[in-house]
């Protein structure tokens, strides 16, 4: 499993993430803030998280399943795109299928802060 | 008509095994004339023992210092493949784009480039080194069966969702072992149904020899280019393949030529399968030019069990010899020798 914990800083606008998968491979991602499930599935696009101001202190949890269904490349790369806030930014997180192996799970961890 | 069973083949073939056996392996058949893989092992007319395949820059690097010890030597006997489109992370690639790929990403992501070196390489009149480069790519990649998959892809998806779920809910181990295995099985099948394609395929493929004679840089010359475009149109309802295959190989040293065309249809049933076969050779000189011709007829009557036989006529040889008659059984036990009968 491959994480990456980091924050990402809110403005009052409505704050929303893409979620792509690249490298070929087929991956399914959840959304979730708090314990509250917004998306699970292969197409997270300018999902709607909600607005920055309600959602300080609040933890965005992503959790994305990958497998490799493209085998030219042992790598799988996701990237992260956190919309609306102080500064739009991208995250990616990259691992190698291990030998044997198809599938690996990517969590990332988003402390909203004011 | 008698019904040719595989004991009277077997019979067959012990009465007249050892006719004509050692003939057929001069053969040249339509596949061996299809896009190789790696074309600069075919130009260099050698089959490495050993071929690296490098899928990271880091392994890249490795594997080109390890053989050429610290760059300090140039690599003797030596074969490498390498795609290089795959040699870097492409995060927006997606499974959809992947699938679905148009002409530019189709030639990225399947091109591959060889590089090989022999000392032993027929191309070589004396001592010292050939050395090769070769590339091949997918012009078209034709396409995967749609509905399985979609259906497999849904699978797929579903089982990722729920261990997404489990993750979150921190659910029993055993609960996320089963769906890990779950998607093991079902990844495993979408890559073999990846791999299958139908529709419209086009494989190009080109590579070129150089001889350096006692290893004096001065001496190199190119000694063999060629050029090979493999096309295959699938069906799977019907079951029917049409391929059309051609291959130039210019020869400088030997002055000559080469250029081959040739073309089949296979139409397959119930484990009947027929096809018929064309090849035509042109050269440079009047010498050069010949065809071969052959229907082919394969029964499968169980798993790992064939009955196969070809009529047709071969390319012209010294001999005179062009007649192509041979029957072949199949029992599964391993490979049974093919029964030939030649005028």
């Amino acid at each position: 499993m491959k994480t990456l914990h980091t924050n990402y800083k809110l403005d009052s606008g409505d704050i929303t993430l893409t979620v792509v998968v690249g490298n070929g491979q087929r991956g399914n991602t959840l959304v979730a803030v708090g314990s509250a499930v917004l998306a699970n599935g292969p197409n997270i696009s300018n999902l709607r998280i909600g607005k920055g101001s309600d959602l300080v202190g609040s933890t965005l949890s992503v959790i994305s399943t990958v497998s490799q269904v493209n085998t030219s490349t042992p790598d799988a790369v996701i990237t992260y795109q956190p919309r609306g806030g102080a500064e739009d930014r991208d995250y990616q997180l990259d691992d190698d299928f291990a030998d044997g192996e198809v599938q690996i799970q990517f969590v990332a961890t988003f402390d909203l802060t004011e | 008509m008698n019904r040719l069973t595989p004991a009277t083949v077997l019979m067959l073939v012990a009465a007249l095994a050892g006719r004509g056996l050692a003939a057929q392996t001069t053969q040249t058949n339509l596949d061996e004339l299809r896009t190789p893989a790696s074309p600069v092992f075919v130009l260099l007319g050698v089959a490495p023992s050993a071929v690296e395949r490098p899928s990271t820059p880091k392994a890249l690097a490795a594997t080109l210092l390890a053989a050429s010890g610290d760059l300090q030597v140039f690599p003797k006997n030596y074969a490498i493949e390498v795609a290089p489109y795959w040699l870097s992370s492409h995060p927006g690639l997606t499974y959809e784009q992947f699938h679905d790929p148009g002409l530019w990403q189709s030639l990225k992501q399947t091109l591959s480039v060889s590089l090989a070196t022999s000392r032993s390489s027929p191309v070589l009149s004396d001592s010292g080194t050939a050395v090769g480069l070769g590339a091949r790519t997918f012009v078209s990649s034709g396409y995967t069966d749609r509905k399985a998959l979609n259906a497999l892809t849904a699978q797929l998806d579903t089982v990722q969702q729920a261990q997404n779920l489990a993750l979150l809910n921190h659910a029993p181990t055993a609960v996320r072992d089963s769906l890990a295995m779950r998607n093991d099985r079902l990844t495993r099948q979408l890559q073999a149904l990846v791999q299958d394609r139908l529709g419209y395929i086009v494989e190009a493929a080109a590579g070129l020899i150089a001889a350096y004679p006692l290893d004096a840089f001065a001496n190199g010359r190119v000694s063999r280019t060629g050029v090979w475009l493999t096309q295959t149109y699938r069906l799977r309802h019907p079951q029917a393949d049409v391929l059309v295959v051609s291959r130039f190989i210019h020869d400088v040293s030997a002055a000559r030529n080469l250029y081959d065309l040739g073309g089949r249809l296979v139409y397959s049933n119930r484990g009947l399968s027929i096809s018929g076969e064309y090849v035509g050779r042109f050269g440079s000189s009047q010498a050069d030019k010949t065809h071969r011709a052959t229907g082919n007829l394969e029964y499968r009557w169980a798993e790992g069990k064939y009955i196969t036989a070809t009529f047709g006529r071969n390319f012209d040889e010294a001999t005179g010899r062009t007649l192509i008659a041979l029957i072949g059984v199949d029992l599964g036990f391993g490979k049974v020798p093919i029964l030939s009968l030649k005028q």
